[in-house]
């Protein structure tokens, strides 16, 4: 059979080409995916600064809340303890352990500063000068002994002496330990710890010695050591690996639908071949083997294809992943055979599989099927059809209430998204149903348009409902898909932005990424015109204590503010208490969050900040907020103090009503190296850029989603339109002009996209309009009318042209050699 | 599962059908295209069916050739009941011992001429024969056609290649659904030769239904199909002879309907 199967691709090269695209694009997709899987999972990060220590220990970067399941990762460098140094020394096998601190020295060339002794980690070599004193400082090449530098150092400005010059990565500078121990600014703790050992040791055994220290220790070997020294890493990681899984997963599926769909309308148009085999005596299982083994000869081509694009789109969407800040730029892009075994795996079991479906089909028509003619109007009702229509249909209605009803905020997007899907495979299932449907409502107008042609078009889809079904319904999934995931991106954007603008009473904010201290925030308090001004610090922590608290295991949104009166400029509504006592430990809770874990102003709860620290704060405040959208609100000074940098890098400044303070600030701000100040928009911004990012990752998935239907859109157009050949002979033999015919078929293209549009409009609107009311304020999408407009043009011109272009070649023949080839 | 042309039958009738009807459709709408049709095809001869249109001739044909099971009755080809065959022994049976050529789209669009007559033995598993595939082609005259594809060539062509494709298996039965139906005179006769040829030289048995009384004549028999039931014979038929019964059976077809109204 398979001799046949080379012989019928051969001849019928055209009918596979949708197949063989779709499973280049999917292998490539899937394959990238699995890259990006692999690079999550391996976390490459080649350890530098401390490549000389064999083993370097950390503290552990998540924190399991009591009574939880799953932890929260730790978003700050929790850190070890100082007194852990002695304890490492004194396990077998260690020769030394070196503590290390890190914290932001900003200056030309340099990012980081360290203790001197953790330079051996690296090692770093003296090249000339000698070893920093308090006040000295040793500095990669460019620098000579003698010279003085500034760093800015926690938002103020730090001269120090350059004392010598050192051999190592570059990018860091070395303080006396004195000095770093002060300007590190967390007494009593190292951010890790490296550790050296003889040469010959047997490391892992030290490193299940040094484990069994202390439960809440990282050790680290190899190529792990990398996430020590960048500890953002390890919630990056995750993130990697979540969306790489789920685009991976939905590519996958994706691409089985695409291919099983064109695979079975290639099969589904040979129907009379398959009954003439079997009436010359071909088997059914010799006709399952021949598709199968077609499909086979079109795929694994199309995978070994598709694993050249493959290799470079996980490299690309990596390098995109890693500009908007999901992945981190420090992590090696790796790409082993596994991810090429899981692409080329899952293309060619998609391929395999979709072929047995349409091959059980195929290898049941009886051989008569090869003597009739083939009829126009196929039986396509089913009982098992309208129970699966009826069960997605019900699962799409069941989505839409329990999004509109138990949903909350953001999470709405977790049933949105897939009662999409729910709808749009219901309504296709039962696609000649709605497509009569929607016949029925474009009929008259149609007729009352376009004359003779627009009839005859009229009757002709009348007739062929079920093909015009079968062309209409990938357009209607394209338009679905891609309208309601791109205005769901787009309504949440606008509606979390809305949730922050409405309570944010800043006029302007003072930048740093170097950080701003607190004597500049007293210099802006002093500007004439300003009512208030306040640190502004984001972090994410866990309550603890009480354990029901509303949050997930992603953690809850801290957000740290200074103390405050009414003119203050913290985003919030208060309901209770004030924030003016915001100091120390204290707390102010959204109104839900305090109403659902039974606390009140003056009681107190626990919570883990950012870098693993217990604290217990007393609750100062109540506020209202969006439901879905509740942060908590904490001292400034508390939240800083557990974040990686310890930094405080934006101060929000309110002015007095009709003053406007910009000028005065740009003139304080310009006294301050790194200072800048921008105004409200640009705080908004910064504040949706997760949900930016977010979207932007959905942007890219349902591109590929858009992509996808599009090929069977195009697919399914031309495959038909060019099985009508004779259709098209007949009526210009008949006295059709050429003109005629394609102004027919114009029309039916016409109702075609028609027929898509509108389908697959309401379909998104379902999934949409509960969307909408449950994350904004109102029951309609926000977003830009141009998304709407391309999406329906681009599927207009889709079908115009996957049935005029095919058509006019068809009919350049002439009428009196209808081809034997159908 | 090789070749069993060489077994020797017991009987001298190729095919033999008993009390067979087919009825399509359910409750009201059934109709009963073959209503109870007994006859036995001996070996060796050329017989053909004739009836107006819609008098279950093309029906027969498939429960004959087993293309198509009956509703009730049996159908036995060599012996074989073919009620007892599951769908691949009945496919097996079929490519071993029928040969069957349709009214149109007998061919792979595919394949090109000499691989479309080589097809039944290479799903049976076995080498083409060359000479044997070369002498059938040239003689239906297509000897210097064998690379074209069946879109290049006539509707004659194409039907005097599918019979090549079913006397090259040397079946022990030939079908053909009205073969020259779609055909000029002479090509027609061309193809009514082709036919019978093999059933002088070889021994073997064709049925073939047809309208046309001058294709009729060629056969060795005419059985007369209306309304599902065998309406009479005639051996060594003349083209008028034929004609003449057709008249008489349409008009008896004609009376019965008004009849039955
Ligand atoms: N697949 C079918 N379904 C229903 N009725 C059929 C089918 N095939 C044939 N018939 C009916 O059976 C009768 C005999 O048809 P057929 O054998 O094709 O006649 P003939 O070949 O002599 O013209 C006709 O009345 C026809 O309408
Ligand atoms: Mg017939």
């Amino acid at each position: 059979m398979m001799r046949l199967a080379v012989r019928t691709l051969r001849f019928r090269k055209g009918g596979f080409i949708a197949t063989f695209v779709a499973v280049v694009f999917g292998t490539a997709i899937v394959m990238a995916c699995g890259g990006l899987m692999e690079t999550g999972i391996r976390s490459n990060v080649e350890p530098s600064r401390l490549a000389g220590a064999p083993i370097v220990v950390t503290g552990k970067q998540s924190h399991l809340r009591p009574g939880a399941e799953d932890a929260t990762p730790l978003p700050e460098r929790v850190g070890v303890p100082a007194s852990l140094v002695a304890k490492i020394r004194s396990v077998e096998g260690v020769s030394a352990a070196i503590g290390d601190l890190t914290f932001p020295a900003i200056a030309p060339d340099v990012a980081e500063g360290h203790n001197w002794s953790s330079a051996r980690l690296a090692p770093y070599r003296l090249t000339s000068g000698h070893a920093p004193a308090d006040g000295q400082v040793v500095t990669g090449p460019g620098h000579r002994p003698g010279d003085r530098v500034t760093f800015l150092i926690n938002g103020e400005p730090a001269h120090l002496v350059v004392s010598g010059v050192a051999a190592g990565p570059a990018g860091h500078a070395f303080f006396s330990d004195r000095d770093a121990a002060q300007l590190a600014g967390r007494p009593g703790r190292f951010a890790d710890i490296g550790v050296l050992v003889a040469s010959g040791t047997d490391i892992d055994a030290v490193k299940d010695r040094l484990q069994a220290l202390d439960a809440n220790i990282t050790v680290s070997t190899g190529v792990d050591r990398g996430t020590a020294e960048h500890p953002g890493t390890e919630a990056q990681r995750t993130a990697l690996i979540a969306i790489a899984g789920s685009f991976g997963g939905i590519a996958t599926m994706t691409m089985m639908f695409v291919v099983a769909s064109t695979l079975a309308l290639s099969a589904q148009h040979r129907e009379r071949e398959f009954a003439l085999l079997r009436g010359i005596g071909t088997t059914p299982g010799q006709v399952r083997r021949m598709i199968l083994g077609e499909s086979l000869l079109v795929s694994i081509p199309a995978v070994l294809l598709g694993c050249v694009p493959g290799i470079f789109l996980g490299r690309f969407l990596f390098d995109q992943l890693g500009s908007h800040g999901v992945a981190s730029p420090v992590v090696e892009f790796s790409q082993g055979p596994i991810p090429f075994a899981a692409g080329a795996g899952a293309a060619v079991l998609a391929a395999i599989g979709a072929a047995l479906i349409a091959a059980r089909k195929s290898a049941k028509i009886r051989p008569l099927e090869a003597l009739m003619e083939a009829s126009l109007q196929r039986k396509w009702f089913s009982w098992v059809r309208l129970l699966f229509g009826l069960l997605f249909l019900g699962g799409g209605l069941a989505l839409l209430i329990v999004t509109a009803t138990v949903m909350s905020g953001p999470l709405a997007g977790a049933t949105a998204g897939p009662s999409v899907l729910c709808w749009a495979i219901g309504v296709a299932l039962l696609g000649p149903f709605w497509t009569k449907a929607v016949l029925l409502v474009l009929r008259w107008p149609v007729q009352a348009l376009t004359g003779v042609n627009g009839r005859l078009a009229i009757l002709n889809v009348s007739a062929r409902s079920v093909a015009m079904s079968a062309a209409a319904m990938p357009v209607m999934l394209a338009v679905g898909i891609s309208t309601a995931n791109l205005y769901m991106q787009t309504t949440q954007v606008h509606a979390a932005s809305e949730a922050f603008t409405r309570d944010l009473r800043a006029d302007a904010v003072l930048v740093s990424p170097a950080g701003l201290s607190l004597k500049l925030l007293d210099q802006v308090r002093s500007v004439p015109g300003v009512a208030s001004a306040s640190a502004f610090v984001r972090s994410t922590g866990v309550i603890d204590e009480p354990r029901n608290a509303p949050f997930d295991e992603e953690g809850a949104p801290l957000l740290g503010v200074n103390a405050q009166g009414h003119d203050g400029t913290a985003p919030v509504r208060l309901t209770g208490g004030s924030l003016t006592g915001l100091t120390g430990s204290t707390v102010a809770l959204p109104d839900y969050v305090a109403s659902k874990i039974g606390r009140r102003i003056g009681s107190e709860i626990t919570m883990t900040l950012g870098d693993g620290t217990a604290v217990k704060l007393r609750v100062v405040a109540t506020f209202a907020a969006e439901r879905g959208y509740e942060t908590i609100i904490l001292p400034a000074e508390l939240v800083a103090a557990h974040t990686t940098d310890g930094l405080t890098k934006q101060i929000l400044v309110r002015s007095d009503p009709g003053t406007d303070v910009r000028p005065a600030l740009t003139k304080l701000a310009a006294a301050h190296p790194g200072v800048q100040v921008a105004d409200r928009d640009a705080l908004v911004a910064s504040n949706i850029e997760d949900l930016q990012t977010q979207a932007w990752i959905n942007y890219m998935l349902v591109g590929m989603l858009i992509a996808y239907t599009a090929v069977s859109v195009v697919n399914t157009l031309v495959s038909t339109t060019l099985r009508r050949r004779r259709e098209f002979a007949l009526q210009r033999l008949t006295g059709s002009t050429r003109t005629q015919v394609l102004r027919m078929l114009t029309t039916e293209s016409t109702l075609i996209a028609l027929t898509g549009i509108l389908l697959g409009t309401l379909v998104a609107l379902a999934c949409l309009l509960p969307y909408a009311a449950t994350v904004s304020t109102t029951a309609l999408p926000t977003g830009p009318l141009w998304i709407y407009l391309v999406i329906i043009t681009t599927a207009t011109l889709l079908t115009f042209t996957s049935t005029l272009l095919p058509a006019t070649t068809t009919l350049r023949h002439s009428p009196t050699q209808p081809t034997h080839t159908d | 599962m090789r070749r069993k042309q060489e077994i020797v039958s017991r009987t001298e009738h190729s095919v033999v059908l008993h009390d067979v009807r087919r009825v399509y459709g359910r409750g009201s709408n059934a109709v009963t295209a073959l209503d109870g049709i007994s006859i036995a095809f001996a070996r060796g001869t050329f017989t053909a069916i004739m009836g107006p249109s819609g008098s279950g001739k093309s029906t027969f044909l498939h429960c004959a050739a087993g293309l198509d099971r009956p509703t009730s009755g049996s159908v036995t080809i060599d012996d074989q009941p073919l009620a007892e065959l599951n769908e691949r022994r009945l496919t097996e049976l079929r490519r071993e011992r029928i040969g069957f050529v349709f009214q149109s789209f007998n061919l792979l669009p595919a394949l090109t001429v000499w691989q479309n007559v080589c097809l039944p033995q290479e799903l049976d598993g076995r080498r083409p024969q060359r000479a044997a595939v070369r002498a059938v082609l040239d003689r239906v005259g297509l000897g210097d056609r064998h690379k074209n594809r069946p879109g290049e060539l006539s509707g004659g062509q194409q039907q005097r290649v599918a019979i090549a494709r079913a006397l090259v298996a040397r079946p022990a039965v030939i079908f053909a659904d009205e073969p020259t139906g779609a055909l000029d005179t002479q090509t027609a006769a061309d193809v009514l030769e082709l036919l019978r040829e093999p059933v002088r030289s070889q021994g073997q048995t064709v049925v073939m239904v047809t309208h046309d009384p001058v294709a009729a004549s060629y056969a060795d028999q005419v059985v007369f199909l209306a309304d599902g039931v065998l309406a009479g014979s005639l051996t060594a038929p003349t083209a008028e002879q034929v004609a003449d019964r057709m008249t008489h059976l349409g008009a008896r077809s004609k009376l019965s309907m008004a009849v039955a109204r």
